[in-house]
Formats: structure tokens, C-alpha cells, sequence
């Protein structure tokens, strides 16, 4: 538990914005503005963690914050949108449902969230708000993988589910261990690279990213 | 006795102050617009000359009109300039606010939009009815937007009045993450409300995807006029309220005379960067089409429902 903190109402302010950046993600379709949009709000989650890391006086909470830049803001934004680009396809995603839907499915999961925060740090201002938002972001970002027919929003998706995780688990312990730090961002890493070539394959088999038609591939 | 001289001083002056200024900012954004298209555009004070004109002319009436359409110009003028009155522009504590608070205000411009969609319809043309039925869909979008958004500010401040709303802001000072959320929210229902890019085009006759000017298509001389006037009373009011709530710098909060005049030279300041920051977006973007207006419209409402969320569970 982090006890010395500065600027309670900086993180709070952080925090909504981090919710907002993930709402946004939720309404957009085109695969270039998702991948910026993402790249932004891996950039809050990394001004996040350097505030955390000011507050707990831990060095290595510094390195994860640089890490999350140089990995989440530029590198797999980078490669990602390199990849699209490439791609001769349609590059706007479809959903299962209307956006206006998946906007009440999001306010629902925020609800949830923040009883799950309320139940779990009870009252502590930044703390609550943070958790509350770390846990709503995962869960924005299992609704991307749901909702989206197309493998690229997807996989952001899981990027952006995995940003929440993060948060949720820099919150509550205030820093991992350096190792489990160095581990988790080598396992996403890995992670894009194989949904990377996951998605190349795709593109090359079937001249589309739309999971719909995967089953086009039984023989 | 003195006291309550000034009192009626300052809620004349207020009247008057919305009514003068509201066609100076319409006539501003217009004004941003021509720059954008490379013209020089009209002068700041078209509007005005554009309402004298138009109030000198005699109305030409269809003879398929019913008493609908004739008293339909007044009632929108006389409900927004009501509506346009309560809301506190350049003192926090007006003589006026008594009329009302902010569900009065809501539903004035509701009683007006009403009117203007009757009226739309009263004259059989098929293009009044479809601005009408369109207005409709994209008002029914915005006002539970409008309602979660008072509610937070309500329930922030503990009153509905605005009045307590801007008081509250002022005195919390650093920027809240509900009304952070907030902002964007009402925003965006300033644009739908009084139709401008994304949603509606107010600068064309031509379009078949107009909303707010295929209703008010038949009118002519001084009813348009009243219309018109009421459109702008309409625009300085939201933005009115949204420079007060979000930005409450400069406003009066006693009724000494050196207070009150900066308080009107900062009321029209932020209503005017925020006039020229909406026609700065207009011009950036294209209009949306009908079918993604809910998309845009849903947006605000999941912003101002965290932003309750927010608020009740005491987070920001």
C-alpha cells in the first residue's frame, strides 16, 4: 500500500482521462485512429506510472514507466499501423452490435467496476478511482474483443486489456518486483509479435481481417 | 430602497444584455467561417441589420396556415428569451433567477422546440415535416444528455438553481473529473441543440439533409425574424451556461457596479472564444450522416452517465 502521495487530484484527473481514451476506443472503427488513440492513453498509463514511482521513491517503477513508453507509445503503434497499412483490405472494423448499444454495455461494466473498487479499497480518494478504472479498462477492452468482427481491433483490444491489468496491479501493489515487471513486458512484446504474424497470415489467406470469415478455411 | 433600484437595474440590464448580444455572436461565427473559406464574409453586425430588415418586412402567410403557425414565432422567442434570462451571464446572484431553475430552463426550449416542430408540420409542405420528425429524433437523443448532465451539476452543487451551480464551481477552484467529463458532453448537445456541423448545416436552404431550416422554411418577414433572433438566443444561452459552469472566472459575485462591468466584459469574452472555437470546428469537419448522429449523440450520454457514476460514488 502506497502511503506518501502527490497530487491526489492529479491522479484522478489522469485516471478519468484514461477512462475517456478508452471510451473512445470503444466508438472508433478506423484501425489507424484506434492504434493512435491507444498509443495516447499507454502514454497516460505512463505518466501514471512514473507519478507512482515518484510517490513510492522506487527506482525500478521509473524503468516500467520508460519501458511502456518506448514498448506500448512507439513501438507496437508503430508496427501495428506499418502492418494495416500494407494490408490491401477495408480498414474499418464492424461491430455485432450499434455503438450506442455497446456505449450502455460499457456504462453497465462501469457500474460493475467501480463496486468491485468500492468493495475492495473502500473510501481511499485516488486509490478508488484508479482501481476503478484499471478494472473498467480490462473490461473495455474484453467488449473490443466481443464486439469487433475484425482481428485488428482485436488484438488492440487485448492491448488494451492488458493496459488495465497493468493498472490495476501497479495500484495495488505500488510497484512490482523488478523481474515480474521485465516479464511482463517481454510476454507482451511476444504477444504482439505473434498476433502480428497472426494477422499477416490472415491478410495473406483470405485477403481480410473480418474473423467472420475464418470459416471460410475448413476444408 | 436603493438597494432594490439597483436590483431591477441589474435584471433589465441582464434582459437586455442577451437580447443585444445574441445576433453579435452568431454574426462572429459566421464571421470565423468566411475566414476558413478564404472570404471576408459579412460584417460583426449583420445580424443585427439582417433582424431589422426582416421585422420592418410584412409576413407572407399560406392560406393552408392554422393559428399554429402564426403564433409559432412568438411563443419560440418570447419561451427562449425567458429561458435565455434566467441563466446567469455576467452575476452569480440575479434578480431574475427567481423565474426559475434549470429543469425551467430545459423545458422552455423544449415548449419551443415543440412549437417549431407543430409548426413545421402545419403547412402540409413534406419538407417542413421531415425537419420536424428529424429534429424530433435528435432532440429525443439529447435531452436525457442535457438531464444526466443538470443532475451532476445538481447534485455537485446541491441545488438545481444556477445560481448555486456557479457558485459551486467557483469555490471548488481546481478542475473536477466530473466535469471534465462533462465539458465534451454538453458540448456536443450545444452543437445538436441549436443544429450546427456534425448534426445540422444552419448555412444552407439547399441540402436535403437540413433539419432546423426545413421547419422554419415558410416563414417570412418579421415572424423569420423572431425565429432567427430566437436561434441565436438559443446559442448565446447554452454557451452561456456552459462558459459560466465550466469557467467561472471573471463573473460577478456581488452587485457593486466595478464587479458587474467585468463581469460583462468576461461573459463575452468566453462566449466569444467559445463561439469561434465551435465555428473553428465547423469548418474542420464534415457534417455527419443522419444514422450516425445517435453514435455521436450516445457518446455524450456515456460521458455524462460516468460523470453521475463518478459523482455518486464520491470519486471526483
Amino acid at each position: 500500500m502506497i502511503s506518501y502521495l502527490v497530487g491526489p487530484q492529479m491522479l484522478n484527473l489522469l485516471g478519468v482521462a484514461i477512462l475517456v481514451l478508452a471510451l473512445a476506443m470503444l466508438g472508433l472503427r478506423g484501425f489507424n485512429r484506434s492504434l493512435n488513440v491507444y498509443a495516447m492513453h499507454s502514454l497516460l498509463l505512463a505518466i501514471v506510472t512514473a507519478i507512482t514511482g515518484y510517490n513510492v521513491a522506487n527506482m525500478h517503477v521509473y524503468v516500467a514507466a520508460v519501458a511502456t513508453i518506448i514498448i506500448k507509445v512507439v513501438a507496437i503503434p508503430l508496427i501495428m499501423i506499418k502492418l494495416v497499412s500494407t494490408m490491401r483490405v477495408r480498414q474499418e472494423s464492424r461491430l455485432l452490435v450499434n455503438a450506442p448499444t455497446s456505449f450502455i454495455i460499457a456504462i453497465g461494466l462501469m457500474m460493475l467496476a467501480s463496486h468491485m473498487a468500492r468493495l475492495t479499497m473502500p473510501g481511499q480518494s485516488p486509490f478508488e478511482t484508479m482501481l476503478t478504472v484499471g478494472i473498467a479498462v480490462s473490461m473495455f477492452g474484453m467488449l473490443l474483443i466481443v464486439l469487433h468482427k475484425d482481428a485488428v481491433i482485436q488484438v488492440i483490444g487485448l492491448l488494451t486489456m492488458e493496459n488495465g491489468f497493468f493498472l490495476v496491479g501497479l495500484i495495488l501493489t505500488g510497484g512490482m518486483p523488478f523481474f515480474v515487471e521485465v516479464g511482463i513486458f517481454f510476454d507482451i512484446l511476444l504477444t504482439s509479435l505473434l498476433l502480428w504474424v497472426y494477422l499477416r497470415r490472415m491478410n495473406f489467406e483470405l485477403k481480410s481481417t473480418n474473423t467472420m470469415h475464418l470459416n471460410q478455411l475448413r476444408g | 430602497m436603493e438597494f432594490l433600484a439597483q436590483k431591477i437595474a441589474i435584471g433589465i440590464g441582464q434582459a437586455l444584455f442577451v437580447l443585444l448580444s445574441a445576433p453579435l455572436f452568431t454574426s462572429l461565427m459566421k464571421k470565423v467561417k468566411a475566414h476558413f473559406q478564404c472570404r471576408f464574409g459579412p460584417g460583426l453586425l449583420q445580424g443585427y441589420y439582417d433582424i431589422w430588415k426582416l421585422l420592418k418586412k410584412d409576413a407572407v402567410i399560406s392560406e393552408h396556415a392554422s393559428w399554429v403557425f402564426k403564433t409559432t414565432p412568438y411563443v419560440v422567442f418570447s419561451a427562449t428569451f425567458i429561458a435565455a434570462v434566467i441563466v446567469p451571464s455576467f452575476a452569480v446572484v440575479l434578480p431574475t433567477a427567481g423565474i426559475g431553475d434549470a429543469i425551467i430552463v430545459i423545458y422552455l426550449l423544449g415548449l419551443a422546440r415543440f412549437f417549431t416542430a407543430i409548426a413545421g408540420l402545419d403547412t402540409g409542405s413534406s419538407f417542413g415535416g421531415m425537419g420536424s420528425s428529424r429534429e424530433m429524433m435528435i432532440s429525443s437523443l439529447a435531452e436525457p444528455v442535457t438531464m444526466t448532465g443538470l443532475f451532476v451539476l445538481a447534485a455537485a452543487a446541491g441545488s438545481t438553481d444556477f445560481g448555486g451551480i456557479i457558485t459551486k464551481s467557483l469555490v471548488t477552484g481546481h478542475v473536477q473529473p466530473a466535469y471534465l467529463l462533462l465539458f465534451p458532453a454538453f458540448l456536443i448537445i450545444a452543437v445538436a441543440e441549436t443544429g450546427r456541423v456534425p448534426v445540422d448545416n444552419p448555412a444552407t436552404h439547399l441540402e436535403l439533409t437540413m433539419v432546423h431550416e426545413a421547419m422554419i422554411l415558410e416563414y417570412t418577414g418579421r415572424h423569420l425574424a423572431l425565429i432567427e433572433w430566437a436561434g441565436a438566443l438559443k446559442l448565446t444561452l447554452l454557451l452561456t451556461i456552459i462558459a459560466n459552469v465550466f469557467f467561472p472566472w471573471g463573473i460577478a459575485e456581488s452587485m457593486a457596479w466595478p464587479a458587474v462591468m467585468v463581469g460583462i466584459f468576461a461573459i463575452t469574452a468566453k462566449v466569444g472564444l467559445l463561439a469561434i472555437g465551435i465555428a473553428a470546428m465547423e469548418s474542420m469537419i464534415a457534417k455527419l450522416r443522419l444514422f450516425r448522429v445517435p453514435e455521436l449523440i450516445g457518446g455524450a450520454f456515456v460521458l455524462a452517465m460516468l460523470a453521475l457514476i463518478i459523482r455518486t460514488t464520491g470519486i471526483g
